[in-house]
């Protein structure tokens, strides 16, 4: 008995309360033991007239129920393993929505996915106005639909649009928006929640409560046509196509609103057995294990412990510096801007508070949510105010020179105990660490642009970077609701190395000349958010130029681009940031592909067809190879780093999972012989890594077959 | 029991601008946090160290009761240090500066802030007497239609909005009218007045041009854009006689002196001063710029020259300390006016009134304009009521650090017929 999730408690009115509560662990989560264990219990409470009605409620203390445990959907391997698996929820959740006794569910924390689902079956919610208390169904996120009678019972709920967002989306919903749409009842305090819920049902069980509930019209012909339409159009919009849940989504969607609950159902269940066995939920899976395992890995021993971090010095209030401080304040550091002149730190910090208005000022009490962070913020333009910083983030302009002398300046004002971190994009930690007087408190913390939305942290560490040095940041880049991977030093360290190839891969096409929305269109059709040209054109041309001038010099002819670049920075092409670049800017809107750029690269106008899946296939293979190499040189600790980051900070397709996850999908002797095949065509650049060839032989793979 | 010598450790203040300017999107707590947050900074001071914040606008708004604690919440002092508002009408800052070194003194604190801000932008309005009786019958009624119906009997006169009175509810006279009847009496010229305008702009003109005025002044990033304010903008560094004796007086039309020119502007504006005791100081490597040798306060009758009130409280001061003027080495008085600075000097000065008003048998003394508000004052500077008083002992304090003197005071005149004098030491 003692390892039950769920317990039964039957107070003197009759009411029985279910309390789950999964031992040992901070989160509830959905285990088959579970719904085997409320399967029993329902059978009492139906058989049982001395218990006349039903409260669901959460043991932990801020957590009521975070969704399914996701190891589960593991042992699904077919579509009707998945379809089955979803009828038999709607089976048992329905005996909870369909019970002529009362059920009320009671709501302190997280109320997810298939928590939310069991909730949704409910007759009345009344949850807690504890700031963890949220509404969501996440499913979408990993690739599937909510398959436990969720899809069905929301659209009829709240108001479908809303609905369509929720599902569609994930977002998270919170209770003063719950209470306005009907999705809760009641919102009360969690000290009084479980006597609130036990006598809302003790009321309802005695015909003395009468729930009050708005009403959404549901609509119906041409308008459902519209909407769904419109919803469609977004789905084709934001995914280009490649994410096969939204579709399923509406699909079912439609079969509920036009044929009824039960064809609703049915589709719901089909639905997620398609999805649950689909390569693209597999690989959002992989990477949901991944940046959780990449979340709890300091790389350091466990025994050392992050320092005590209260206030942050954030070097430089450009776009990154002030992005890094809105995401400080927003984790509750203080933090000291400082820059050449209080005109750059007073940009540096409307930019902060339009980060901050951003995510708050729509809330509730919003504004004093944006008072408090902007309060912790401030600047300037000598180093007062850095003798008790307990780390400096520095983001000032990518000159060696420039960042030897900075380091120095504040490496005399800083304390002893304080941290050095850079935030380059590329140039070695160890070189930049030359002019440090303290190598172990010395670490690269790689931000990505815009800083406040982007999800990843690298960190770099050289080989005297000291673990409290690692393990603090790794702590600071968590508190900022980022996933961190730490890897060693290097140029370019992971990432802009793999960028770099995988941009350098795009010009190579230009100079065969193929069209600039080809080699674009070839990488967003398979997965990739933002083709290769559009990215040299947000990162800069001549950054771009830049760096791949430093990486053939670094890397060897392997890595030398083609010279065409020089030509379009030559022309004044710099990108967005000029407003000319590969495409047409107007007002710093991106228009079409500027053609008068062809008269300057190799082809001029007369550009040739492409076959988009071969270009596709270029990208993919010079993204694996690269990163193979990144591994193979130790840049990367392990393959799950490799897929973390690639995903979140460089955009490799979340449905492939990664470039390790995929090259063990595609299978690495396959992998191999591809390569070779590139590199026999396109040179040298796609020579195989000899890690790849050596897990090949060996017959091994980056992560274990499952 | 042995008191603690307190030590002003560092000061500042945020530039002090025009009324419904630059910091119109501010509130006096925005100011207060602004300053408070970089005196900290430029001190380098954790702000786990502090132990009590004592602060205070003159004009205080409704929706924030206690200013000090709203401050000291934000700043990242440790949120069991108390925060305490204090409220002395333009005297405020001084006697946010004596009730915490007092504190200082006694031990109670080791560390702590003191100072003033005001919001002359954010001035809480008030409704008409009949339409505030109204609206408080309107909010007590249950339904909407109750207190619709209960609005509905409010005539259209009454919703005009009221004067924002600053006349002294004792004498009901303005603090302006008060000056007009002071120089009268005094017999101080608008030529006079003017002419000490004129002193004031050129001498904080000087304070600019050495450095010195900037070097007090903390950079606000002012919303909504947070554009970089970084300079006090009534001040006129280069005065114009002609133009200061172009203006109208705005009190009196017909036989007035007293002038906007002549008078310190409505502002808006924060500052603060750092103390700690000596042994605290030390431990934690600062270098003290003076200490607080001693604080009094003093009232005076309201219809015998509201505004002489340094004189009064400065009398008193010396009394209790034997102290003279001629000890003085600075002195910083507020100006309110141009002439209530003048009316105050020839109080200084006079036997008659040191016998018969200060019950001494000498006058204070004549001042020496050479040590006398060396880098201009509320006049040219402008004067954010509660923030005057931290502004004074904080441009004292670092003057005093830069000529090496041994005594300097401050000394404020407050409405209400009050006055506050603070007077500094360096020593070892």
């Amino acid at each position: 008995m003692e390892n039950n999730i769920l317990t039964l408690e039957v107070n003197k009115d009759g009411v029985g309360t279910i309390i789950i509560d999964l031992p040992g662990e901070k989160l509830n989560v959905l285990k088959r033991q579970a719904l085997e264990e409320l399967e029993q219990i329902l059978t009492k409470f139906e058989s049982d007239s001395n218990i006349r009605a039903l409260v669901l409620i959460s043991g932990k203390e801020d957590n009521f129920l975070a969704g399914a445990d996701i190891t589960m959907f593991a042992d699904l391997k077919t579509a009707e393993d998945g379809y089955q698996g979803s009828r038999a929820a709607h089976k048992l959740f329905s005996r909870l929505f369909d019970s002529p006794k009362p059920v009320v569910c009671a709501i302190n924390g997280a109320c997810l996915g298939g928590g939310l689902e069991i909730a949704l079956n409910c007759h009345y919610r009344i949850a807690t106005d504890h700031p963890k208390t949220t509404f969501a169904l996440p499913e979408v996120k990993l690739g599937l639909l909510p398959g436990a009678t969720g899809l069905n019972r929301l659209i009829r709920l709240i108001p479908l649009e809303m609905a369509l967002q929720s599902i569609l989306e994930g977002k998270n919903i919170f209770p003063p928006r719950a209470k306005f749409v009907g999705l809760i009842d009641e919102i009360a305090p969690a000290a009084f929640l479980r006597r609130a819920a036990e006598d809302r049902a003790l009321k309802l069980a005695n015909k003395t409560l009468k729930i009050t509930r708005p009403t959404w019209p549901i609509p119906q012909g041409e308008a459902l046509t519209t909407l769904l339409k419109g919803a469609k159009t977004m789905i084709d919009k934001h995914t280009k196509g490649v994410y096969p849940a939204p579709y399923k989504i509406l699909h079912a969607i439609e079969e509920s609103l036009t044929k009824g609950l039960e064809a609703g159902l049915e589709a719901e269940a089909r639905g997620f057995g398609e999805l649950v066995v689909s390569s693209e939920a597999h690989s959002l899976i992989h990477l949901f294990f991944a940046s959780t395992e990449s979340k709890k890995d300091t790389s350091v021993a466990p025994s050392v412990k992050p320092m005590k971090v209260q206030k942050i010095g954030v070097l430089g209030a450009g776009l990154m510096g002030a992005g890094v401080a809105a995401v400080s304040t927003d984790a509750g550091y203080a933090v000291r801007m400082k820059d050449r002149d209080h005109s750059s730190i007073g940009k540096g910090v409307a930019y902060v508070a339009e980060i901050i208005n951003e995510k708050y000022a729509k809330r509730r009490n919003g504004n004093i949510d944006v008072f408090k962070r902007m309060d912790r913020v401030s600047g300037t333009t000598d180093y007062t105010g850095f003798k008790d910083v307990d780390i400096v983030i520095e983001a000032v302009f990518e000159d060696v020179p420039l960042k030897h002398k900075i380091i120095k300046e504040v490496e005399a004002i800083m304390p002893e105990h304080a941290i050095f971190a850079s935030n380059t994009s590329a140039i070695p930690i160890t070189l930049l660490a030359q002019a440090s007087k303290r190598p172990e408190k010395f670490i690269g913390m790689h931000f990505f642009s815009p800083v406040h939305k982007m999800p990843l942290v690298e960190i770099i560490v050289t080989e005297k970077t000291s673990p409290e040095t690692i393990a603090t940041t790794v702590e600071i880049s968590k508190r900022y609701g980022k996933t961190p991977i730490v890897v060693n030093d290097g140029f370019g360290f992971y990432t802009s190395r793999v960028i770099g190839r995988y941009v350098m891969e795009a010009y190579c096409g230009l100079d065969e000349g193929y069209k600039i929305e080809d080699l674009d269109q070839a990488a967003t059709r398979v997965g990739f958010p933002v083709g290769p040209v559009v990215l040299s054109d947000e990162v800069g041309i001549d950054v771009a130029e830049k760096a791949g001038k430093v990486i053939a010099q670094v890397f060897g002819s392997r890595m030398k681009g083609p010279d065409l670049v020089s030509k379009v920075v030559a022309d004044g092409r710099f990108g967005r940031k000029n407003g000319r670049g590969f495409y047409l800017y107007n007002d710093g809107k991106k228009g079409g592909v500027d053609h008068s750029i062809y008269s300057l690269i190799p082809h001029g106008h007369d550009r040739k067809p492409a076959d988009l899946a071969e270009i596709a296939e270029r990208y993919l293979y010079a993204f694996v190879n690269e990163s193979a190499l990144c591994l193979q040189e130790n840049i990367l600790r392990n393959p799950r780093d490799g897929d973390v980051g690639g995903v979140m900070g460089i955009g490799f397709p979340p449905i492939l999972g990664g470039p390790f996850y995929y090259a063990d999908k595609v299978g690495l002797d396959k992998v191999v012989k591809n390569l070779h095949k590139l590199a026999e065509k396109y040179g040298e650049r796609f020579q195989p890594a000899q890690i790849l060839i050596d897990m090949a032989t060996a017959e091994k793979t980056f992560f274990p077959k499952k | 029991m042995s008191l603690n010598r307190v030590a002003i450790i560092a000061g500042c203040r945020t530039p002090f601008v025009k009324a419904s300017g630059s910091f119109s999107e501010m509130t006096a707590l925005d100011l207060g946090k602004a300053c408070v947050r970089e005196l900290i900074n430029r001190a380098d001071l954790n702000p786990k160290e502090i132990d009590e914040i004592v602060y205070g606008t003159a004009i205080n708004k409704p929706s924030v009761a206690n200013i000090a604690r709203e401050v000291g919440l934000t700043i990242g002092m440790p949120h069991s240090a108390p925060g305490h508002s204090v409220q002395m009408a333009c005297a405020t800052g001084a006697r946010a500066i004596a009730s915490a070194a007092a504190s200082v003194a006694l031990g109670n604190s080791q560390v702590a802030i003191a100072g003033g801000a005001e919001s002359l932008s954010d001035v809480p309005m008030t409704v008409s007497e009949p339409f505030r009786r109204i609206l408080m019958d309107a909010g007590s009624k249950k339904t909407q239609e109750e207190k619709m119906y209960t609005i509905m009997q409010v005539k259209l006169q009454d919703i005009m909005p009221a004067n924002i009175s600053i006349s002294e509810p004792y004498t009901g006279l303005t603090m302006g009218e008060h000056c007009e009847i002071l120089a009268r009496e005094w017999g101080v010229s608008r030529q006079d007045q003017d002419e000490y305008a004129y002193r004031s702009h050129l001498f904080a003109g000087r304070g600019y041009e050495a450095g010195h005025i900037p070097a007090e002044i903390a950079t606000v990033y002012a919303p909504k854009d947070y554009k970089p304010i970084t300079e006090d903008d009534i001040v006129r560094k280069v005065p114009d006689r002609a133009k200061i004796a172009s203006l109208k007086p705005a009190f009196d039309k017909e036989f007035g002196t007293v002038t906007p020119a002549n008078s310190s502007p409505l502002t808006d504006g924060a500052s603060a001063v750092l103390l700690m005791t000596e042994e605290k100081a030390k431990a934690l490597g600062y270098k003290p710029l003076a200490y607080i040798k001693h604080c009094s306060f003093a009232g005076l009758d309201p219809d015998r020259g509201l505004l002489l009130g340094p004189a009064f409280a400065t009398a008193k001061a010396f009394s209790q300390t034997k102290l003279t003027l001629a000890d003085m080495d600075l002195i910083e008085m507020h100006e309110a006016f141009a002439g209530q600075i003048l009316c105050n000097l020839k109080a200084f000065a006079c036997k008659k009134f040191a016998e018969e008003r200060l019950g001494r048998s000498e006058p204070l003394g004549e001042m020496n304009m050479e040590k006398f508000n060396v880098y201009g004052g509320s006049v040219s500077l402008g004067h954010p009521f509660g923030a005057t008083g931290a502004r004074l002992v904080t441009t004292l304090a670092y003057e005093m650090n830069r000529r090496d003197s041994q005594l300097g005071m401050v000394t404020i005149c407050a409405g209400g017929a009050l006055g506050a004098t603070i007077i500094l030491e360096r020593g070892n």
